[in-house]
């Protein structure tokens, strides 16, 4: 976190232009692809972010410091506006991968190249369950640590362990298959 | 190996790979048994990292902070024209920064006053809920152990499920805020306990375990009698309950491993009591934290001027509620303490002789922000009185009273007069004419001093002048008071609000800090730095 958040959220709860600026600037692409890749289309994704960051805006007033920063807040919202999109378009949480995908006849060792863009990328993500894609990107896209993680989703750093361990299995599982 | 044990080598191979920059393969030398189901998770996890992410484009950056800007507009006005923020937007920090103060002052002076028990069962929306909600913060701020803390969350999460079962008895209301206010609660409290002694551990999960199933079973009846409109919010707080359930019985049954956490033994199946019924004082005995005096004062005995109820608006324009996870931790409270806002995040911007990266106390952090200037004591000295047993609240006394005698007696030499019961070296006209033989005497002559009231209200004025200048507002407020009293604001950085006994334009002089007992704390603090 840069040192001089704090300062520039009591600056933006005054709605100071250069302090809303600021603060969105610095979190707009990490939200961005945090969301990205949860939802997979571009318009969406930048919908959604505006959604965020409006969100935030109008709730900052009441936003303190006790023990949270800045950025994972904006991760909540980030995921609750995630939901409400999924809500909306009627989809459903994916069933656990371990009912759906067919088992692979390559050996574990099987290398997963290093070809997939950030689309096929998104598209492995999108068939991971709600927590394994959060503990995925926050992890891997956004380089969270599991306590930043564990604290943005409201779970234990061993539940993070589990999801990311269940998540790369499933991903690498989605990967080969796709090959 | 369990699937516990291979998900810990998963993770250390990650963490040494993305921290240390180690190879897949030196990673894995140290689990030869496992590289066979390691490797391609590994690999899964480095080729993410190593993906070319996508960008949020220029044009999509600009417009979206064109909308933010233009809503930042709209929302300014807003606030002052909604009619239940009493004030003018501008005198927002002002009438803020006065109720926080008098909070404040009735909690270090008097130990409670009128205010704040007349507010101990005051409703959301009710005038007088913003300093109940403005106490609970102060309480926290004064909290010296996580223990205290937890304790403290969980009794605010009780409360906020007393005020939404109040509120939807008797006026048939559902308060999405006050709904997430109990998962924030739950929340901190759970977060706080996973950092406390393993002594106080057990008892503090069992009573989250506890409340959480009531939470479950008082929000399932208040949504039986919910409108439609309620339900979401009631959905997303009984998920919250749950959620939160199962992580204080989880985090026991980790505790106390094979026991049966089944939260059986809830110690009250009563209904849970309405507030408005509740007799109590604001602060339960010891709920100001260890190390502090009980209050002295009598409830009715409040100082300073009336508060004002500190962010009320925000309570009936509150944001809107998100779904679960997403409410935890907007909404602070309606007003900080001093200081509050940073206790959580390391030194403070102008370090006040602390080195960097050290793990401060966030109450003698804040103490020390706030009062540094004011009646020269810091952060060091602050932790050196504390170290000697004196509490946070006397300490914050010491300073305060040292503030209201415009820094005529140092806040260090009030402390050693409290700790020798020696007042002799003060004053007497200072204090209407009589040498006090006891704190009690020496507070209470503080207190009814007509000089001492009247740099009071010059301290609240002054302060809202430094929340004026803060926001870049104009104000002559300052011009109009007496000696010591120009100059008063905030540094660039709004990190020291000044007070009488060292203002910045010229005011009394304050002797530096380490001055009376604490001549080889300064020292100390010099060599530190």
């Amino acid at each position: 976190m840069h040192n001089d958040e704090p300062s520039l959220i009591e600056r933006a709860k005054r709605y100071d232009q250069k302090a809303i600026s600021e603060l969105y600037r610095r979190h707009a692409q990490s939200i961005y692809r945090y969301i990205y890749y949860r939802v997979g289309d571009v318009n969406v994704a930048e919908d959604l972010t505006a959604d965020v960051f409006l969100k935030a805006l109008e709730g900052l007033e009441g936003f303190t410091y006790r023990g949270i920063p800045f950025s994972a807040w904006l991760y909540r919202i980030a995921h609750a506006r995630v939901m409400d999109h999924f809500r909306k378009q009627a989809r459903h949480e994916p069933l656990p991968l371990d009912e759906r995908l067919v088992a692979t006849e390559k050996g574990p060792q099987a290398t997963v190249e290093a070809k997939l863009d950030h689309e096929e990328l998104q598209s492995a993500i999108a068939q991971l369950t709600i927590e394994q894609q959060q503990v995925i990107v926050l992890k891997f896209v956004e380089g969270l640590s599991n306590a930043e993680v564990a604290r943005i989703m409201g779970k234990t750093e061993g539940s993070v362990k589990s999801l990311q361990h269940r998540g790369l299995n499933s991903l690498q599982r989605i990967m080969r298959k796709e090959e | 190996m369990t699937k516990p044990d291979l998900e810990a080598i998963l993770d250390e191979c990650l963490h040494c790979m993305s921290t240390r920059g180690e190879s897949i393969e030196r990673c894995l030398q140290r689990y030869p048994q496992h590289t066979g189901q390691l490797t391609p998770l590994i690999q899964v996890a480095d080729h993410i990292r190593k993906t070319s992410h996508p960008k949020l484009s220029a044009s999509a950056t600009k417009a979206i902070e064109r909308r933010l800007l233009k809503r930042a507009t709209e929302l300014r006005p807003s606030r002052a024209q909604t009619g239940l923020w009493p004030f003018p937007s501008s005198l927002r920090p002002l009438v803020t920064a006065a109720a926080t103060l008098t909070v404040i002052l009735a909690l270090a002076l008097a130990g409670g006053g009128g205010i704040v028990y007349a507010s101990t069962d005051s409703l959301p929306g009710s005038p007088l809920y913003g300093v109940k909600r403005a106490t609970e913060e102060v309480q926290l701020f004064l909290a010296p152990t996580g223990t205290r803390r937890a304790e403290l969350h969980i009794n605010f999460a009780q409360r906020r499920l007393q005020e939404v079962q109040a509120l939807a008895e008797t006026k048939g209301k559902v308060d999405e805020e006050t709904l997430a206010a109990i998962a924030e609660e739950t929340d901190l409290a759970l977060e706080e306990v996973e950092g406390v002694q393993p002594a106080d551990k057990s008892d503090l999960l069992e009573k989250l375990a506890s409340l959480t199933e009531r939470q479950e079973a008082v929000l399932k009846e208040v949504q039986a009698k919910a409108p439609e409109a309620a339900q979401e919010g009631l959905n997303r707080a009984l998920e919250a309950s749950q959620q939160g359930h199962e992580r204080a019985r989880e985090a026991l049954e980790k505790e106390k491993p094979g026991r049966d956490v089944k939260p059986t033994k809830t110690p009250k199946p009563s209904p849970t009591p309405k507030p408005a019924k509740t007799p109590k004082p604001a602060h339960a005995p010891g709920e100001h934290g260890q190390g502090q005096e009980p209050p002295s004062a009598p409830p009715g005995q409040g100082h300073g001027p009336p508060a004002e109820p500190p962010g009320q608006s925000d309570k009936d324009h509150g944001p809107p509620a998100e779904p679960p996870g997403q409410s935890d931790k907007d909404h602070g409270p309606p007003a900080e303490p001093p200081g509050q806002s940073d206790k959580d995040h390391g030194p403070p911007a102008e370090p006040q002789g602390q080195s960097g990266g050290e793990t401060l106390h966030p109450v003698a952090s804040a103490l020390g922000k706030f009062f540094t200037d004011a009646v020269g004591l810091d952060y060091d000295e602050i932790m050196g009185y504390h170290e000697d047993g004196m509490g946070f609240d006397a300490i914050a006394q010491a300073c305060w009273m040292s503030t209201m005698l415009e820094g005529k007696v140092k806040a260090g030499d009030i402390l050693a007069a409290k700790k020798s019961g020696d007042f002799s070296f003060i004053d007497p006209e200072l204090l209407g004419g009589e040498t006090p033989t006891n704190w009690s005497q020496f507070r209470k002559a503080i207190l009814s001093s007509e000089k001492v009231q009247k740099n009071l209200g010059a301290i609240m004025s002054r302060q809202a002048g430094t929340d004026q200048k803060q926001q870049k507002v104009t104000t002559t407020a300052n011009q109009s008071q007496g000696k010591g009293k120009q100059g008063q604001g905030l540094e660039e950085d709004g990190t020291s609000p000044e007070l009488p006994g060292k203002g910045k334009g010229g005011g009394p002089t304050a002797e530096p800090p380490g001055q009376g007992k604490d001549k080889d704390k300064g020292n100390d603090k010099e060599k530190s730095k």
